[in-house]
């Protein structure tokens, strides 16, 4: 596992121990986890923003679009 | 939560501009766990070609993150009775071999009364309802 050293504001780093003691995890667990669904969420956002835009072409904007379009297979 | 969702739901949360499916992926990607099989994420790749016409490059980048973002399990073998009945669900499978608090889903699919699942099966709007609980 590699490591890497983050500078973070004192007010962030107080709610990190705030909240490590409140849920029993070390602050190092806390912030990975954190900075794992940031990522996999902007990963989504970037995925997504390039998929809409095919399934736009197709007239499909809401769920109920996609669903049509999956049902008529 | 341990969360399943059905190939629809996955579909729609990435292709849609609207809709509670993209609302509900974000949140179960900031505060719950993802389970996902390969028959899910075959039955993703299926849907994204063949209705959406997206292309191989952009199929494989999608499911390399739903990949990413979730653990993959192999779903529990179909039972006797599910077969006897020509009843079989990939996605309660994968629900029962991830045991799974909630299966998102938009298909109609009865419970397997010889199974022992536990997952709560609902509709994607009922997520929060769950969530909260």
């Amino acid at each position: 596992m590699a490591t890497i050293t983050l500078r973070v504001p004192d007010e962030l780093d107080l709610e990190l121990e705030r909240q490590s003691a409140a849920q029993g995890v070390s602050k190092s667990d806390l912030a990975r986890e954190a900075l794992r669904r940031h990522l996999l969420v902007t990963d989504f956002r970037a995925l997504r923003a390039e998929l809409m835009a095919r399934a736009q072409a197709l007239g499909v904007h809401t769920d109920d679009d996609a669903f049509r379009v999956l049902k008529d297979r | 939560m341990r969360v399943v969702l059905d190939s629809s739901v996955l579909i729609a949360a990435h292709v849609t501009r609207a809709g509670a499916c993209a609302e509900l992926y974000e949140e179960i990607l900031q505060r719950h766990d993802l389970v996902l099989s390969r028959q899910i994420l075959d039955e993703v790749a299926r849907g994204l070609r063949s209705r959406f016409l997206i292309g191989d490059d952009l199929i494989e980048q999608a499911l390399a993150a739903m990949t990413r973002a979730a653990q993959l399990v192999e779903p529990s073998p179909a039972t006797a009775e599910a077969r006897r009945i020509g009843y079989d669900s990939a996605d309660r499978r994968t629900a029962a071999a991830a045991r799974a608090d909630v299966l998102v889903t938009v298909a109609d699919i009865p419970p397997d009364p010889a199974s022992r699942e536990a997952a709560a099966v609902i509709r994607p709007v009922e997520f929060w309802k769950h969530a909260q609980a």
